[in-house]
């Protein structure tokens, strides 16, 4: 006989003000096998809490019902005060009586109902409950980073030097990310790269990390603690282990003339390359759309090994045995890692998708990321501001805020939150460069939120006299090999007719391209931009939907470098957590297979998310061969029921959530005995309890009339 | 002699040659039925039964039925006197683990179209034992015909009513339900050991002989053939009671065919359509 404790709770107000929760304990006390009801201003409080445990002693309580918030907010908080008390922690449910309750309703004594019907389901429900154990699982005490931005370099760092292993995954040739592009960094305009390279090359250096470069994330399988991540090896043609990026190589290559991707297309770079000079590893890649050897195997299509043409990084190359390997091919790795950083940064709008403003048009409009190359002493014109399509220095330069961002119909209708700061130091940085020339700002809104950040945008206009104009440019044109822009400054009202040697677009910040595809293989969520989406945005900013996958960095919005570091931070604080424990528990909601009635059909084999199923052979004595049957691996499972609706026969079921508690709540649900005064609703339910149409379950029993009332009803309605 | 007599004797030979070679151990087909115009299935374990094979257009039961049946299973290798429904059969029963493909072999029987159960229908019978990878690409033509419009006038004619007209169409139809469960027991894809509608604790399907019961009987059984069914019409010549049940199962094939572009039966390696997890399922149904 079960005695099941109903704790009904008012949430202060929040429940109080539409539910009757007096008379919910009320209706509570007579329903079958409740052996206790209260109510409670707060039941998740402390005294509320201690109701609870005192209650479980008291009144030898074997299951407990808290009728308040949804689960997802307090079944932790309430399933810990049972266990404190002595009670299996699983045996304790929640009757959400709030989100789907009183927050939706507004007249009183029908919330009041629902909340007894609510309450009703979980009784039944925990009627049906059985004590459950957590499963313990082992944790791979290892982290996979995945970016090697500034963003992962950070988490990579903090989770190494906490202890643990770090396998650090970057797509590119060297790790680095955006911020080893920047020239001088706001608010305090320290070199980017002074900052930055001590930490690459302790990430280089460090014991506990592995770094693989040239790498990406192919395919994930596991769950938290145990993931098996599959690593691509991209082909570098240049072997790390024997090279020493002496440099003979990238000198003697004859390709001269590809436009770099560090410097965005503003200097140039050979076919076998070190992307700049403070890569790490430094050590060069062949890039085999422009290598001539390549280029050669492939339009005659041989193996590029059969190719004879160059080879003049192979001939220089003065290590024995040299460290050209022509013969090198993609390689996949399997890994075995308990969390996952991502920390994939973001990507800026490509100029296509800016025509109005002729970026990739006119050659000296140039994107913020090529002015930072520009502005960079290590940059193509060693920091001189120089025009890209003549040389000359520029007189007069134009910063246009917002391109893209804030703009709905580019597809970001976000802001991008650092432009206003780097349009700043732009200005500022070319007036420290050229003392005599002037620097107008288009802008919308300066939004400098952030420590030092106002001060610095007051700086550049009150000391280096930057000139903010608060409007938008509607087009930019080529005159006599200057550009023009026509806007208006909406302050003073008036439109504006500029002529400047150079227009720097702050475009937007967007995600990754492809980074969904990632996501999707991570099961973590991604919002309508892109951007991959945190469990909550206020109180689990780091973590995502998917358990042991955290976000470090821009690959979740547009955000600067110290809010990227303490992210990164915060999230390495998380994988430390996680990593410092041994065993991990799961949530026993996990399936379990009837064998006695399994036909084998390999249904939920086939349908499970995670591959949770196998097969066990069923033998006799001898050894022979009887049958087999799906085996669910507790470690594995989820619970997420995909198996329980494939399985025709019904032959699994998800403990915590059987068929016989479903189906003892779908009969609560049509059990209208105790609402006083209620009159069947007229629709037919075909639940196997359900009313029949036009009689109540009292008096009507089983007895069928097809074309009453309610079939009328719905047949018309 | 006539063709069809001719046929029949080539039937008989390739029966007895199996068995008599050891090829298999069984062979079932079909003999005289106790009645006139019945056939029944007939189990040969000796080259001598073989003589009392007979094929014609009552032969209309489904024998890939027998396959799950533990006497039948507990033989290593088993032929099937097969018509074009029954390969496909054997086709969904290999794709769900049923059988082991290695261990069935067809003696395959054409007819001119996809069902050929008319009286006066010209077959033929294959030359030689065949493997179900040998007798597939005898049988992909066919698969042109599984959509025809005139295999959906019924469904059309359903699809037609109003929902009104159409409540009171399977409500009249469904309420001749005896549950003798018979369209459970000739379908070859109903193979479970325990049926749902045989579970009671708890008992999700009502088994009473009410609207509501006989709804959900009928419902479920459908739904539980959803893209498995192959379109033999066995469970709707089996029913004592004459419910149309080809109107529901066509209607299910019909629209796994535009959902999914999956017409069960043709072949063995293909994934389920309602058993298979994508996580980049488009999942329109729910938007
Ligand atoms: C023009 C400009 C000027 C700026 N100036 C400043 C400034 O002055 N001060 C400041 O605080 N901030 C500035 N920022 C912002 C700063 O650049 C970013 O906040 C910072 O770089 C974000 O770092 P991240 O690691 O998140 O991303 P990223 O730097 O983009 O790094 C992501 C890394 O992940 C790698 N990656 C991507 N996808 C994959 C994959 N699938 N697998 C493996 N690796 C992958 C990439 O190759 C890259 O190395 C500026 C930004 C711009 C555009
Ligand atoms: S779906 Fe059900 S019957 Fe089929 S293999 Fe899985 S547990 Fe067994
Ligand atoms: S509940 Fe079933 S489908 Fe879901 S993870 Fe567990 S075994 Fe797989
Ligand atoms: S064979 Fe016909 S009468 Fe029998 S259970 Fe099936 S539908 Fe009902
Ligand atoms: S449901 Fe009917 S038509 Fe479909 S496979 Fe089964 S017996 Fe054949």
């Amino acid at each position: 006989m079960s005695r099941i404790g109903v704790f009904v709770c008012w949430c202060g107000e929040n429940i109080g003000r539409t539910v009757d929760c007096p008379a919910v304990a009320e209706a509570a006390r007579r329903m079958p096998g409740v052996a206790h009801a209260v109510d409670y201003k707060y039941m998740c409080s402390d005294p509320g809490q201690q109701m609870i445990i005192q209650a479980i002693a008291e009144h030898r309580l074997t299951g407990l019902v808290v009728a308040s918030c949804s689960p997802r907010m307090h079944e932790p908080t309430f399933r810990k005060a049972a266990a404190r008390a002595g009670l299996n922690p699983y045996l304790c449910e929640m009757a959400n009586i709030r989100e789907h309750c009183s927050w939706v309703h507004e007249d009183r004594a029908v919330a009041t109902a629902k909340a007894i019907e609510l309450l009703r389901v979980m009784v039944e429900k925990v009627r049906h409950n059985e004590a459950l154990k957590a499963v313990s699982v082992p944790i791979t005490d290892r982290a996979l980073v995945i970016g090697g931005g500034i963003a992962g370099i950070q988490a990579a760092l903090d989770i190494a030097d906490a202890g643990h292993d770090v396998i650090l995954v970057e797509r590119a040739p060297s790790i680095g990310g955006h911020m080893s592009q920047l020239s001088e960094t706001f608010p305090t305009l320290d070199c980017s790269q002074c900052i930055l390279t001590p930490k690459m090359v302790e990430v280089a250096q460090h014991p506990r990390i592995r770094l693989l470069t040239c790498a990406e994330v192919e395919a994930v399988s596991g769950y938290v603690g145990n993931f098996e991540v599959t690593v691509r090896r991209k082909a570098r043609y240049v072997r790390l282990d024997r090279c020493t990026g002496c440099g003979a190589c990238w000198n003697e290559c004859p390709v001269k003339k590809i436009p770099s991707e560090f410097d965005e297309g503003l200097g140039l770079r050979t076919a076998v390359y070190v992307p700049f000079p403070q890569a790490v590893p430094n050590k060069p890649m062949i890039d085999t759309e422009n290598c001539l050897r390549h280029k050669d195997a492939r339009r005659k299509g041989i193996p590029v090994t059969e190719s004879k043409v160059c080879g003049k990084c192979e001939a220089a190359c003065p290590i024995p045995g040299k460290a050209i390997n022509f013969a090198d091919a993609d390689e996949l790795e399997t890994v075995q890692v308990g969390a996952i950083v991502v920390a994939t940064g973001f990507q800026t709008l490509p100029a296509a998708a800016i025509p109005e403003y002729g970026a990739g048009r006119f050659k000296d409009v140039v994107t913020g990321l090529q002015f930072e190359r520009l502005a960079s002493a290590s940059g193509p014109t060693s920091g001189e501001i120089r025009r890209p399509s003549d040389g000359r220095p520029v007189e007069r330069l134009a910063v246009i805020a917002c391109v893209g961002s804030r703009d709905p119909a580019k597809g970001c209708a976000y802001c991008s939150k650092i432009c206003c700061m780097y349009i700043a130091k732009h200005a500022m940085l070319f007036r420290h460069k050229n003392h005599h020339g002037a620097a107008h700002v288009f802008y919308m809104d300066i939004r400098a939120g952030g420590k030092d950040y106002d001060e610095f945008v007051r700086r550049a206009i009150e000391e280096d006299g930057v000139d903010y104009l608060r409007g938008r440019v509607s087009r930019i044109f080529e005159r006599g090999g200057k550009l023009v822009l026509f806007g208006s400054d909406t302050l003073v009202g008036e439109k504006v007719e500029l002529e400047v040697d150079m227009v720097v677009l702050a475009s937007a910040m967007v995600p990754q391209p492809g980074v969904q595809a990632l996501a999707q293989k991570l099961g973590v969520a991604y919002d309508q931009s892109g951007w991959l989406t945190e469990a909550h945005p206020k109180l689990r900013p780091v973590e995502t939907a998917a358990a042991g996958v955290f976000l470090a960095g821009t690959c979740q919005g547009p955000r600067d470098i110290p809010e990227t570091v303490a992210q990164a931070g915060g999230a390495a604080s998380k994988v430390i957590g996680l990593l410092s424990r041994d065993t991990l528990d799961r949530e026993p909601i996990i399936a379990r297979v009837d064998e006695r009635v399994c036909d084998y059909c390999t249904a939920c084999i086939k349908t499970c998310p995670v591959k949770a199923i196998g097969t066990k052979e069923l033998k006799n004595r001898q050894g022979v061969l009887l049958r087999r049957v799906a085996e669910v691996n507790a470690g594995l499972c989820i619970g997420c029921g995909t198996c329980v609706a494939a399985c025709r026969p019904k032959a699994i079921d998800l403990a915590g959530f059987t068929d016989a508690q479903l189906f003892a709540e779908v009969r609560a649900l049509g059990d209208f005995n105790d609402i006083e005064g209620r009159e069947c609703d007229g629709v037919p339910h075909f639940g196997p309890a359900g009313c029949i149409a036009g009689q109540s379950v009292k008096s009507g029993g089983l007895d069928s009339h097809p074309t009453d009332a309610g079939m009328e009803r719905e047949k018309h309605g | 002699m006539p063709a069809e007599g001719r046929q029949l004797e080539k039937l008989r030979h390739l029966a007895r040659h199996a068995l008599e070679s050891g090829a298999v151990s069984l062979v079932i087909g079909f003999a005289e039925g106790t009645v006139p115009g019945r056939a029944a299935p007939l189990f040969c374990t000796a080259p001598a039964d073989a003589d009392r094979l007979i094929f014609d257009g009552y032969c209309t039961l489904n024998l890939a039925n027998y396959l799950t049946r533990p006497e039948v299973r507990a033989h290593q290798t088993v032929a099937l006197v097969a018509r074009h429904a029954v390969a496909k059969a054997v086709v969904g029963l290999v794709q769900e683990s049923q059988v082991d493909p290695t261990r069935v072999r067809l003696i395959a029987i054409h007819c001119p179209d996809l069902d050929g159960l008319q009286q006066d229908v010209a077959w033929t019978v294959a030359d030689g034992l065949q493997t179900l990878d040998e007798f597939l690409p005898t049988a992909a033509h066919l698969h042109d015909q599984e959509l025809t419009p005139e295999r959906f006038a019924a469904v059309a004619q359903v699809e037609s009513k109003s929902s009104h007209d159409r409540w009171d169409h399977f409500a009249r139809e469904f309420d001749k339900c005896i549950k003798c469960y018979a369209c459970r027991n000739v379908c070859p894809l109903c193979y479970c050991e325990r049926c749902i509608a045989d579970k009671n604790q708890p008992q999700w399907i009502d088994t009473s002989s009410t609207q509501r019961g006989n709804f959900a009987w009928n419902i479920v059984r459908a739904f539980h053939l959803a893209g498995r069914c192959i379109d033999c019409g066995a469970c709707e010549r089996a029913c004592p009671m004459d419910l149309p049940l080809m109107e529901l199962n066509r209607k299910m094939k019909k629209v796994v065919a535009e959902r999914f572009g999956y017409v069960a039966g043709y072949d063995p390696k293909a994934d389920l359509p309602l058993v298979t997890f994508k996580k980049d399922d488009p999942e329109e149904f729910i938007k």
